[in-house]
């Protein structure tokens, strides 16, 4: 069965298609941060930061078992929403984090320390991914589970055929002030000096005094930080998870990371964005089935042009 | 390999006196779970209802495929070589049959699933019967619906043999004027906005999805969600009409239209249905009276002294077997030759049978 194409949908739903686009996109851009910072500082994939995601959804599922907040309640007001999400993001930051600075001492500081191949390190997140989804599988029967929802989805107005719905709206404007906030910590503080530091020259940062144990702990930190306020605003969205859920955002996340340049903060942004937007084009022009295809084709031809991605590598250069 | 497991096989069967099995291919974890726990629970019944008054007590066994075509085959071989077993009860879904019922047939191991609708799984394999209609009955009548809710009914499936193979059926029915648009989504997809768009673009008033629930369940959510197609009627198949759609989807499932070969319990065989609430204190699935049927084949089949695996399939092939609220027997091609299709809706948050079709 061949693919139809249709491409009177990109016209009449043009503006729905986009805006889901960007939404979506910030999501994955709330993940790629975190594959790119990590590779930036340390040359690894952390393939298992896709579970840090998963972790965010369950902790964000959680808050709402732990509030009593049942999938068959109406949305909230929105003042108790602010409230209530401000809690569940924290929670979901804070347990995505944790588990991120606990992956990095188990799974690579050891193998850090001895010098040992970046393949080692590889081999080592590919077995904690899979260590994570299988746990959370049993956890959780591996059922999918529903999360109740936080927010009316009433639109609020519309936008040529888009609706604008308060969560959508939450979402990207959520995601701005984190990489604002992002952008201020790497290029404006000692932190973020050295990130910078170590992503240009790990041994000429440890003969300037820099601790690049405490470096790499904390930007394993921000990148779980960061995952996890994705994975509140991709509940908040989406309202559903499983164990497997970090597999299917993560593999986006890691594409856009790859397209926009990994390594670069502001690569992973311009990455995210344009995923987020293929993705939903293709799928709408081509069926829903052929996105994948799409996007990896799209990937391969820039990384064929242009194998340092979109914007490439830029975070030891100190231009971010 | 395959004249391996087959000279091995009746040996063995010496070393197992009065230990017999039944085995039940399903899913008994994962996404699918309540689906196979479910059915797994009517063969159960049967095996103990059957071993109350039984001079060869028979035990119940399961494999759990998780409803997956990449394990059922490494798992129906650990069947086949089992000494002890006569015969299984699945799977559950099309796909995962498909892949196991060659393995079964190197083993010689006769199988009657409650429970797989694909057409593709007619005349399969001598060892293969199935006790509901397959979905060349259940495909028809799903467009058939479509037709009498609405005008414009817009196709889309989830690439699985079921999903595809069942949308494919309702497409052939449908005429062009009423076909308003398909798409095809992945397994485990949680982003249906571009899906939804192309409903919405296509101005289509029924959307008919061939999948299983846990899909089904965020997909309503997301046409509910949108103003544009918030009142499309939603029509499926049996692979989406579980309990856990209802949980999953909340109210959004209310007034959904599903059908089902599968025939409900409390009205068919309201004995059955006491003891099966007494025995495990919920209420039984879509395919509980169908697992119990299936295994009670198997089981009449043993009470006549058949132990071994031929000498069962033959019993199969051959007679008709009064089971509880249903007859069965099976035909040449191993499907059922009676034929029964269901119409079921969702109401006040419970499954609800609305006609015989």
């Amino acid at each position: 069965m061949g693919a139809t194409l249709d491409f009177s949908i990109l016209v009449s739903e043009f503006a729905s298609l986009t805006f889901d686009g960007i939404v979506v996109g910030a999501i994955y851009a709330l993940v790629a941060l975190g594959y790119t910072l990590v590779y930036g500082v340390l040359r690894l994939i952390n393939f298992a930061h896709s579970e840090i995601f998963m972790i965010g959804t369950m902790a964000c599922y959680a808050v709402t078992l732990a509030l009593g907040i049942s999938t068959d309640a109406d949305p909230l007001v929105m003042s108790s929403f602010v409230l209530v999400f401000s809690l569940i993001i924290v929670i979901a930051g804070l347990a995505s984090g944790a588990s991120a600075v606990v992956l990095e001492f188990v799974a690579y500081r050891r193998l850090r320390k001895m010098k040992a191949s970046r393949l080692s390190s590889l081999i080592s997140a590919i077995g904690a991914s899979f260590f994570l989804t299988e746990l959370f599988r049993i956890l959780t029967d591996s059922k999918n589970i529903a999360f109740p929802r936080l927010i009316d989805k009433e639109p609020i107005f519309v936008i040529s055929s888009a609706y604008v719905t308060a969560d959508k709206l939450f979402v990207i404007v959520g995601a701005a002030l984190l990489f604002f906030i992002l952008n201020r910590v790497i290029n404006h503080s000692k932190l973020g000096l050295g990130i910078r530091a170590v992503s240009q020259d790990e041994t000429t940062s440890v003969l300037m005094g820099v601790n690049v144990n405490r470096v790499v702990s904390l930007t394993f930190l921000i990148g779980g930080i960061l995952a996890g306020a994705g994975s509140a605003f991709y509940m908040v969205f989406y309202e559903t998870t499983k164990a497997n859920v970090g597999f299917l955002v993560g593999v986006s996340a890691f594409t856009a990371a790859v397209l926009g340049g990994i390594g670069n903060v502001r690569g992973a942004l311009v990455g995210s964005f344009a995923l987020g937007l293929i993705q939903q084009y293709s799928s709408a022009v081509l069926g829903y089935n052929w996105r994948d295809v799409v996007t990896f084709v799209i990937l391969v031809l820039v990384l064929l042009v242009k194998p340092t991605g979109l914007l490439g590598e830029a975070l030891q250069r100190a231009r971010v | 390999m395959v004249g391996v497991t087959v000279a091995v096989a009746p040996s063995a069967h010496a070393a197992c006196a009065g230990n017999y099995k039944l085995y039940f291919q399903g899913a008994l974890t994962g996404p699918y779970a309540e689906t196979g726990i479910n059915e797994y629970n009517g063969v159960k019944l049967a095996i103990k209802d059957y071993n109350k008054t039984a001079s060869t007590k028979i035990d119940a066994d399961a494999i759990d495929t998780q409803a997956s075509g990449s394990q059922s085959p490494a798992l129906a071989k650990k069947v086949v070589d089992d000494e002890c077993a006569l015969g299984v009860i699945g799977g559950m879904y099309s796909g995962e049959t498909l892949a196991a019922v060659p393995v079964y047939e190197g083993g010689g191991v006769p199988v009657i699933s409650p429970s797989a609708t694909n057409p593709a799984l007619t005349n399969k394999s001598p060892v293969f019967h199935r006790v509901v209609a397959n979905d060349l009955v259940q495909g028809p009548a799903l467009a058939t619906i479509s037709k009498r809710v609405g005008k414009k009914i817009f196709v889309v499936d989830d690439a699985t043999p079921y999903g595809k193979g069942l949308a494919k059926i309702v497409k052939l029915n449908l005429s062009k004027s009423q076909l308003a648009g398909t798409d095809a989504v992945t397994e485990g997809t949680t982003n249906f906005s571009s899906v939804v768009s192309k409903v919405k673009a296509a101005k289509a008033d029924v959307v008919f999805y061939g999948g299983y629930y846990p899909e089904a369940a965020i997909f309503i959510k997301a046409l509910r969600d949108n103003p544009a197609t918030k009142n499309v009627k939603f029509v499926a198949g049996d692979g989406v009409l579980d309990g856990e759609y209802i949980k999953l989807a909340g109210k959004n499932a209310e007034g959904s239209f599903l059908t089902a070969p599968g025939l409900p319990m409390k009205t068919a065989a309201p004995k059955l249905y006491k003891a099966y609430k007494a025995e495990y204190k919920k209420e039984p699935g879509l395919y509980t009276l169908e697992s119990y049927n299936a295994a009670w084949f198997f089981l009449q089949a043993i009470k006549k002294g058949n132990t071994t695996r031929a000498s069962i399939n033959k019993f199969i092939d051959e007679e008709v077997i009064k089971g509880v609220g249903m007859t069965m027997s099976f035909g040449p091609s191993g499907d059922s030759e009676s034929i029964v299709m269901n119409e079921y809706t969702i109401k006040n948050g419970q499954m609800v049978w609305v006609r015989k079709l």
